[in-house]
């Protein structure tokens, strides 16, 4: 196989910066950048990736010292340097990949490493950096690859990097997203993460509903999923679609936090009931007798219709000594890290098993830097 | 009048009440039946006696705190007198006569309203704080105060003014966002308020964040409660809704001037209960609340996955309402050095307050809200209180 170069800077085409590197094949990146000559940096670079073969345990390591040169690559010109940057590292991509494309998934997952640890140093220049060269590589991973694996593992990386991505640049986010679903349409992690950010702007919710409804045609079993299309759903006052999937929620055995949420929302739809929102909440605090919420909710029922006495006994209850419980509504409003957590494991797996061929492929090119 | 539920210490209050006639001749006893030496009178008063001797009984009068008010010849010895509404004690005092100069007579006092009683339910109290020039007027009289209940002039049957029992809840924001100094601010003032306090009063501690993280029971104990700050941390989201509406509902219990003093920034991120449900509640009680609100660094527009940020500056309003429906106030601070005088001012402006107290006219226990207007005469007075009240 050849690397088509013309076809990664195509692919690259919505990447400003990158669309002035020259397409030419084998250009050599020339010129002072920052405190760190190119040539320098790419031996730090290949260097990496040898220490990623090599020995894995020492990746956080690795990573932190590739971060620190990129920095320091950049320098005081970050918008000129940051095109010579990406060129090196392209360059050597691309050499890799000539030699056998697995080798790009561990490239894919240290630049994906590389941008989570600018985020901690907070290097918002080096962050979007190494966020569009894990897109380029990703793209053309999953699109030469041409396989419904390679497409998986390339939209994983993206959708991960969104995920970390989310608490400081939800834009970045959601185009990780939206391009990791091009990849894989059915990816539950980029499908939650794409309506939570629509959730959190506070809409719109149509948009929000339409996502999740694909999440549910793509994995009916996905809970989390059919929570959040059932509160959207009533948001949209779209009660009954919303009942009939609080109800399946209730009615399952499981005891967490998205069985005390499907409750609480469950009782809320029943607001003209309140016998019957009365006894969704009361079985519901069987199940989770340390419940605060629903311990609450209970009381205000039944505080509002009627039964002051009963509620000021769950009231002191409540005051008495039910321990800080699980805050289910702070669980709802965070990034949904389960889905993401055996992502990622999912992918350092792949990363891992394809690391002797990154190591062959760096001792083959030698000569070809 | 109305009365308070009969009480088991009055039959041993009477006998001590009777007194045995000391003549040579046939003794005279003298028991008054009513009124109850343990409720408050107001208005008119029905005063009955039994008065036993074995000889002649030529007559009975009555006194009322010190006055001579009529006499009767024959029994049964009852008198119908008005003592008025002043929120004050009476002195009921029956003295019969007989032949050969014989007489007997029993006294009673009738005690004025304290705020911590337990009263009849459609007893409805105001607490007023009344300002001129933003400072507080204090010594007004009763007859300056008029109680207009959706616009019928009502009879005050309570009037005080001053130092009142009061039992508080004081409700401190907990949440991640209250870390290290504003956390430290707000625990100093709390103990402020704490140690303010007086021997009849009480106060419950609540710390909260998305969930219930420590609360003490109610006390009058500044050290008990005291303790309970020593291990405080600051941590989780925030649910200003529930915690608000559960300290109204523990309230509820209590007796007397009951308050809430809310501290936290106000930004609801977690609560099941939405705002509008603690308005509900909060006009359903007479527990006035206030809102220490810190605006340091306090951004309004914000948005969750709960709800938008249009929605999230409704429930600021409506906490905002809830506060000045309930006759409190909001004290928004601009640092944290301002915390402990504000705890300190909210103590010191419930120390000087009026309370207002009648039974309406017409009690229907039908759900529905009743606009309440206090008005005081005087140049420039301005009065704050709750604005009414639900009839049920």
């Amino acid at each position: 196989m050849t690397f088509p170069s013309r076809q990664l800077v195509a692919a690259a085409a919505a990447a400003a910066w990158l669309a002035a590197i020259p397409a030419a094949a084998g250009s050599s990146v020339q010129g002072s950048s920052g405190e760190l000559s190119p040539e320098a940096f790419i031996d730090i670079y290949r260097q990496t990736l040898a220490d990623l073969g090599a020995n894995p345990a020492e990746h956080p390591f690795s990573v932190e010292r590739l971060a620190a040169a990129e920095a320091r690559f950049l320098g005081d010109s970050p918008e000129q340097n940051g095109k010579r940057l990406a060129r090196a590292e392209l360059d050597v991509a691309r050499v890799l990949a000539r030699r056998d494309l697995e080798t790009l998934v561990p490239v894919i997952v240290l630049h994906h490493d590389l941008a989570v640890e600018h985020k901690r140093h907070q290097r918002p220049l080096l962050v979007r950096h190494s966020m569009e060269i894990l897109t380029l590589l990703a793209d053309f991973y999953a699109r030469e690859g041409a396989s419904e694996g390679s497409r998986r593992t390339a939209a994983s990386a993206l959708v991960s990097l969104g995920g970390h991505l989310q608490a400081g640049g939800r834009r970045s986010s959601l185009a990780l997203f939206d391009r990791s679903l091009e990849l894989d349409p059915g990816n539950a992690a980029a499908l939650l993460g794409s309506a939570m950010h629509y959730e959190k702007r506070g809409g719109p919710y149509e948009r929000v509903v339409d996502i999740l409804e694909r999440l549910q045609q793509a994995n009916p079993e996905h809970r989390e999923g059919r929570l959040r299309l059932a509160i959207n759903l009533r948001r949209l006052d779209q009660a009954d679609q919303a009942t009939e999937l609080l109800e399946g929620l209730v009615a399952g055995d499981e005891n967490d936090w998205i069985f005390s949420l499907a409750a609480q929302e469950l009782a809320r739809s029943r607001a003209t009931d309140p016998s019957s929102a009365i006894a969704v909440l009361e079985e519901a605090v069987q199940r989770r007798p340390d419940d605060q919420k629903l311990h609450l909710q209970l009381a205000f029922l039944r505080d509002r219709n009627r039964q002051a006495r009963a509620a000021g006994q769950l009231a002191e209850r409540l005051q008495g000594g039910l321990p800080p419980s699980a805050p289910t509504r702070g669980i709802y409003n965070q990034w949904p890290d389960r889905d993401l957590a055996s992502l990622r494991e999912e992918l350092r797996q792949n990363a891992r098993t394809r690391r002797p061929l990154l190591t062959a492929a760096l001792a083959g090119t030698e000569g070809a830097r | 009048m109305r009365r308070g539920r009969p009480h088991p210490r009055l039959a041993i209050f009477v006998l001590a009440a009777i007194s045995v006639a000391a003549a040579t001749a046939e003794p005279i006893e003298v028991f008054i039946a009513k009124p109850s030496p343990l409720d408050p009178s107001f208005g008119p008063v029905e005063v009955e006696a039994d008065v036993h001797s074995e000889g002649t009984i030529l007559g009975a009068e009555l006194w009322v705190d010190g006055r001579r008010i009529a006499m009767l010849t024959n029994p049964p010895f009852r008198w119908r007198v008005d003592v008025g509404y002043e929120n004050r004690s009476h002195t009921y005092e029956v003295i019969a006569r007989g032949e050969h100069g014989t007489s007997g007579s029993s006294k009673i006092t009738t005690p004025p309203i304290h705020v911590d009683d337990e009263l009849d339910l459609d007893l409805q109290q105001f607490f007023v704080t009344v300002t001129r020039d933003g400072r507080r007027v204090l010594g007004l009289e009763e007859s300056r105060f008029e109680l207009i209940d959706d616009g019928v002039k009502q009879k005050m049957v309570t009037f005080s003014g001053g130092d009142l029992p009061l039992t508080a809840v004081l409700l401190l924001d907990s949440s991640q966002s209250m870390r290290g100094e504003r956390m430290q601010a707000a625990l100093r003032g709390a103990q402020a308020f704490v140690e303010g306090m007086q021997s009849l009063d009480e106060a419950m501690l609540m710390l909260f964040s998305d969930q219930l993280l420590f609360s003490t029971p109610f006390s009058s104990e500044p050290a008990a409660l005291l303790a309970a700050l020593e291990d405080v941390e600051a941590s989780g989201n925030t649910a200003v809704n529930d915690h608000l509406y559960l300290s109204l509902k523990l309230l509820e219990a209590r007796q007397g001037r009951r308050v809430v003093v809310l501290f936290s920034d106000g930004a609801d991120l977690h609560s099941v209960l939405a705002m509008e449900d603690v308005l509900w509640k909060a006009r359903r009680s007479q527990a006035l609340i206030y809102w220490i609100r810190l605006e340091i660094g306090n951004e309004l527009d914000f948005a969750t996955a709960w709800r938008d940020a249009e929605a999230n500056r409704r429930e600021q309003e409506i906490l905002e309402r809830v506060v000045e429906a309930s006759g409190g106030r909001i004290a928004s601070l601009s640092s944290t050095a301002e915390i402990e005088p504000a705890f300190r001012e909210i103590l010191r402006e419930l120390r000087e307050q009026y309370v207002l107290g009648y039974y309406p006219d017409a009690v229907r226990n039908d759900g529905a809200w009743h606009e309440v207007e206090v008005r005081v005469r005087g140049s420039g007075l301005r009065v704050r209180t709750r604005g009414g009240y639900v009839d049920f």
